[in-house]
């Protein structure tokens, strides 16, 4: 008895070393399959998310409530030095709204003058932000559109003030907004007035830096940094933030949008650009414009 | 006449899960977006070690790899990496428990942040392999840091919040047969 025992604990305990290393295996082998084919383990990673966040709702928002809560009441403490700076903005911008009016007073006049038809393409979904990345290492944020409200991979999102991110990653009720400070992100940007082009990368810190830029010297801190459409990514002329020079003297982005706080996001809708790939195209001896999105999809 | 004891290892099994789900979940919530100044511990890896160190059979490996499964999966961590070394490491470190059961903290201390130490280096070194863009060093560096200093904390928690206490030599005689 007490000898069969023994033998059946034996047997159990290699039954579990086996169970134990072939989850090992699995594990591995998971890691290899995500970095060999990341699109495709990417979109099981946002459909489970899709899955499971849903259900977290009745933990998630009265966390979220809680520690808005908490950023609130800190923010009483500041109020009335907050009071008097916003008393000093309100007059600078009313002499500004006076010139803003009569600039698009003539603006009006000059487009119709010219007979220009607006650009329709800035039409937007606007999402609440579910939860943030959860992780030290990545920034990132998810909202509540997805593929049912027409959300589409590569899509720029902002909140009221600037640029935050692209969506990456789009579930049936969730997509995934990786934001640009991001060590993933990498935004084709010029900057304004110098109209120079440069690469903005996400360094998981709170300014993204600019990097690839043809001459440093024309460059000034406190311009405008707007994405450049370069690569039919994002549209044209989204503001993302201001030059700073750090103390290494590199030139970081000071991000117009307010990431202490980004409780809604517009998606913008990207129009689908025409891209001129053969030389015939241009003159139209094809008929058929080629959608780059379609393209890079594919490639 | 083992009822109570079951019954009781399963408490503790549901407590430690909860309390980690509850640790992912309230790391989720969407507060500030800006890059912390200082890099946040991992508080899944400090609870982890705290149970395991204590009462292994609260933390047994099924309930171990749902956790870091779940928590790779929403963190936007690589899939499978992270779980594997914590598991890897964690099946090493189960059967020394019965060594901190007479020892003094500062010891099971230097063990977690060698063990936590090694789970890091492993990890960057597959990553770094595999060419997968990472943080900065110094990044990681404070992030070590921050976890080994909130790990006496996450103890403490468990200890007096939580009531999970090493074994007895009473009740690992009870248990002696399912070690």
């Amino acid at each position: 008895m007490a000898r069969d025992l023994t033998a059946e604990k034996q047997i159990g305990r290699s039954i579990r070393r086996v169970l134990i290393g072939l989850t090992f295996v699995f594990l591995i082998a998971t890691f290899f399959f995500w970095r060999i084919d990341n699109p495709r383990v990417e979109r099981f990673r946002i459909s489970v998310v899709d899955k499971i966040l849903p259900s977290f709702d009745w933990a998630l928002v009265p966390a979220t409530k809680t520690a808005r809560m908490i950023e609130d009441f800190q923010s009483y403490n500041r109020i009335y030095e907050q009071n008097q700076e916003l008393r000093r903005e309100l007059q600078r911008l009313k002499g500004w709204r006076e010139a803003a009016l009569q600039l698009e007073e003539k603006n009006a006049r000059l487009l119709q003058l010219n007979n220009v038809r607006l650009d329709p393409k800035f039409s937007f979904i606007t999402g609440v932000v579910l939860t943030d990345s959860g992780s030290p290492f990545s920034r990132s944020a998810l909202v509540n559109v997805g593929r049912k409200d027409g959300i589409v991979d590569g899509w720029a999102a902002m909140d009221g003030f600037g640029l935050v991110g692209r969506i990456s990653g789009v579930g049936a009720g969730v997509s995934r907004v990786v934001l640009l400070t991001d060590t993933d992100s990498r935004v084709p940007v010029t900057i304004q007035p110098s109209g120079q082009k440069a690469i903005m990368v996400g360094l998981n810190t709170s300014a993204p830096q600019l990097q690839f830029l043809t001459s440093k010297d024309e460059v000034r801190a406190g311009d405008r940094v707007v994405s450049s459409g370069d690569g039919g990514v994002f549209p044209a002329g989204l503001l993302a933030g201001h030059i700073n020079i750090n103390s290494e003297g590199r030139l970081i982005v000071r991000l117009a949008a307010d990431y202490q706080r980004l409780e809604f996001l517009r998606i913008l809708r990207a129009p689908k650009g025409e891209a001129v790939g053969e030389s015939d195209a241009l003159i139209g001896l094809q008929n058929d414009p080629v959608d780059t999105r379609a393209e890079q999809d594919d490639g | 006449m083992a009822e109570p004891i079951t019954v009781s290892i399963w408490f503790g099994r549901v407590l430690f899960l909860g309390c980690a789900f509850a640790l992912i979940v309230i790391s989720l919530v969407p507060f500030n977006f800006n890059a912390p100044v200082l890099t946040p511990p991992d508080l899944l890896f400090a609870l982890t070690f705290a149970v395991l160190l204590r009462r292994p059979d609260f933390a047994p490996f099924w309930s171990l790899l749902i956790i870091f499964l779940v928590s790779d999966l929403l963190q936007m961590r690589p899939i499978g990496l992270w779980s594997a070394i914590v598991l890897a490491i964690a099946e090493f470190s189960r059967p020394q428990e019965y060594r901190f059961r007479e020892l003094a903290f500062p010891f099971e201390w230097g063990f977690v942040t060698l063990m936590l130490l090694v789970a890091l280096t492993l990890n960057r070194l597959v990553l770094t392999v595999s060419f997968v863009p990472q943080v900065g060093l110094s990044t990681l560096l404070l992030h070590f840091v921050a976890t080994m200093l909130a790990y006496p904390a996450v103890v403490a928690v468990v200890h007096y919040g939580l009531r999970v206490r090493k074994f007895t030599p009473d009740l690992a005689a009870k248990l002696g047969h399912r070690l």
